[in-house]
């Protein structure tokens, strides 16, 4: 795969503290790479350093071979930016707002026109065209935030969390349009702290914390290094010490939890380890309510590399 | 162009605004106009005055009385010298005029005579002893061209005349120079409102912190970008400016369409330049979009007031006239008071009213230089 930006050995201090230490990574054509990391871990730094809004004490950014400036218009022209808080004019309307972000990259008249409305329909906002923001409600305007960055068909866009505070169906419009400019051959840089997110749409994740890289790969391949398999629930009343000891015993099985009548069972990796558990239910006769198997997720990476929650 | 166009799309969100500060200029002009066609026309106030003639009543003495008559009221009262130091002291008359025996026998015959007067010495009494003097001294000037009294007469009328004729076209043109002086002092209050409160609102829109890094994060040139926003600026006061000159080549023709409305325009226009910097400096200081109506009501009302746009500056104290001139509306209403006063046009007439440019254009270099600094500053902050 085509590297189409390069970030090596990025650092950024603010007087003594470190924002961003010493970052290394690639984006892919094509691809939507996941920056995920709790608050004050260095995302925002560092796609304002990746976008030539902050300096940066070390290291260097590259689009396709070439150094990123202020005055680099023609590596500008094929970046999309989606600002974490919404940057719009409140005299405008939702046309002439993007109409105005659009003429920013866009100066042909017919062209522009067109680069809109195809924006306007990407994001759904056709009947409110004429609307201006204050009458939008927090995902209408969450939705012209993100056509204002896209207008212009980049080729790479950076999405800053463009769903905080945004209503379930806004997000799932949000993140259909995302995949959408996927699919159109966009290259996404996608940051939020919403782990959900990160496993619905992109291809790679670089979690960092305090500033650093702790891992970066696909989540196939983040989950590994956790080394859980999967966590199984079981709904089982008042069940005796004995059987819980007889639990812990089996095959592959990592930690066992017994609390308000729900039996946690997390297991290490190994085959089957969900349908040996039901056999061993059925041959010593334990009857239960509920059971069900969940995969581990990103949180339990993060948890697992830094000995704490990724929300906190 | 895109921006231009913006500028005026977000400016056209103030247009009530705009028509409002319009509004007020225009009907203030109009109501000025009214009130100075009412009252400013230059009636004088005629002195009270007395005659008492102890010579005969010689031709000399009637015209005197004739021309005193066309410019003063001329009291009846008894010849007691009690009575007439009562007139004195309640101002019932400004002047008594005491003419001696022999007066005209002795002013014709060239031997020294004098023409009592008691004044109460105040303006009135001044004016009288001008009338009276421009009188005696037009006799002893031609009263010896003359054998005949009445044809001497006839000279010094034809004289008096003359003069007074030259002062009535003078006050016409007082008049009219004054509306203009007016006019453009209030002006003050509405282009600064005008100008300032749509100038920064629309400014710090394309300045928000977010948009902002929008704009610098995009492929267009952040110094073209901000070049066009200046452009647009520029253009949006100029378009104000031209409204109010065009209000006031309507109403106040006569003086507008002369050199005076020339040097009023000029004026105007490098008072214009200096209130869209101190926008720009204002939309670069003022975070808030609320503030900035109340911090402009603030500086283009209490500039007006400080300066004297409203009342007249001789109206006001020592210490706010000290105050006002720290800002650049004092040397545009000192320079509108200016120039109606001037009489000829040449360099030496018209130094004072290019020192009140000069100092104004010393404003404009000043908030020119303080935008570059907040804007530098806020660039390093951010």
């Amino acid at each position: 795969m085509k590297k189409i930006i390069e970030v090596k050995h990025l650092t950024k201090k603010y007087r003594k503290i470190k924002a961003i230490d010493n970052l290394s990574f690639y984006v892919f054509e094509n691809e939507i790479l996941g920056l995920l990391g709790p608050n004050g871990s260095g995302k925002t730094t560092t796609i304002n350093a990746m976008l030539s809004l902050l300096s940066y004490d070390k290291g260097n950014i590259c689009y396709l071979g070439k150094e990123i400036t202020p005055d680099s218009y023609d590596i500008k022209k094929e970046i999309g930016v989606v600002f974490q808080e919404i940057a719009v004019f409140d005299e405008l309307t939702v046309y002439e707002n993007i109409d105005y972000f659009c003429g920013l990259y866009i100066e042909d008249k017919k062209i522009r026109k067109k680069y809109v409305d195809d924006a306007i329909k990407l994001v759904k906002l056709e009947q409110f065209v004429n609307y201006k923001p204050k009458a939008l409600s927090g995902g209408l305007k969450r939705r012209l935030n993100i056509a204002c960055g896209i207008a212009h068909k980049p080729k790479i866009i950076f999405l800053d969390e463009p769903t905080v505070a945004v209503d379930p169906q806004s997000r799932n419009n949000i993140l259909e349009g995302i995949k959408k400019l996927r699919e159109n051959g966009a290259t996404i840089i996608y940051t939020t702290h919403y782990m959900e997110e990160v496993e619905k749409i992109c291809d790679r994740i670089i979690i960092l914390d305090k500033g650093k890289i702790i891992c970066q790969g696909t989540k196939e391949e983040l989950k590994q290094l956790t080394g859980i398999e999967e966590k199984v629930t079981i709904e089982i009343n008042n069940l005796d010490r004995n059987h819980i000891e007889k639990f812990k015993k089996l095959q592959n099985v990592k930690n066992v939890e017994y609390r308000f009548e729900n039996l946690e069972i997390t297991f290490i990796k190994g085959k089957n380890n969900f349908t040996k558990l039901i056999d061993y239910l059925k041959k010593e006769k334990i009857s239960y309510n509920k059971i069900y198997s969940e995969m581990p997720t990103l949180n339990d990476v993060f948890l697992e590399l830094t000995g704490k929650d990724l929300k906190d | 162009m895109i921006v231009f166009k913006t500028f005026f799309k977000v400016v056209k969100e103030y247009k009530y605004a705009i028509l409002l500060y319009t509004l007020i200029l225009f009907f203030f002009a109009i109501f000025n106009l009214e009130v100075n066609n009412n009252n400013i026309g230059f009636t004088a106030e005629k002195p009270n005055i007395l005659i008492v003639n102890n010579d005969y009543e010689s031709k000399i003495i009637d015209n005197l009385y004739n021309y005193l008559e066309q410019n003063s009221n001329i009291k009846n009262i008894e010849n007691d010298k009690d009575k007439i130091n009562d007139a004195l002291f309640y101002r019932d008359i400004n002047y008594l005029i005491i003419i001696p025996k022999n007066f005209t026998d002795y002013i014709l015959n060239n031997k020294e005579t004098k023409i009592y007067v008691k004044t109460t010495k105040d303006a009135n009494s001044k004016y009288m002893d001008m009338l009276l003097n421009r009188y005696l001294k037009l006799i002893n000037i031609y009263k010896n061209d003359y054998d005949n009294v009445d044809n001497l007469i006839s000279k010094i009328n034809s004289i008096l005349k003359e003069e007074s004729h030259i002062e009535v076209s003078s006050n016409i043109k007082v008049n009219n120079l004054l509306k203009t002086t007016i006019y453009y002092n209030f002006a003050n209050y509405s282009l600064l409102a005008s100008c300032l409160f749509v100038i920064s609102t629309v400014l710090n829109s394309f300045k928000q912190e977010m948009i902002n890094k929008r704009i610098i994060v995009s492929s267009c040139n952040y110094k073209k970008h901000n070049k066009n926003l200046f452009l647009a600026a520029l253009s949006f006061s100029v378009i104000i400016w031209i409204i109010y000159v065009f209000i006031s080549l309507i109403l106040i023709k006569e003086a507008m369409f002369s050199w005076y409305g020339l040097l009023y325009m000029f004026n105007s226009f490098v008072f214009m330049v200096c209130a869209l910097a101190l926008s720009f400096l204002l939309g670069t200081i003022i975070n808030l979009k609320e503030a900035i109506n109340g911090i402009v009501n603030v500086i283009a009302l209490g500039s007006s007031f400080l300066c004297g746009a409203f009342v007249p500056s001789k109206y006001l104290p020592e210490f706010v006239i000290n105050i006002s001139k720290l800002l650049p509306s004092y040397y545009f209403i000192n320079n509108n008071e200016f120039i109606s006063q001037i009489e000829t046009f040449n360099f030496n007439s018209l130094t004072k009213y290019f020192i009140n440019i000069f100092v104004i254009i010393i404003f404009i270099i000043l908030f020119i230089i303080l935008n570059n600094l907040v804007s530098k500053n806020k660039r390093k902050t951010n």
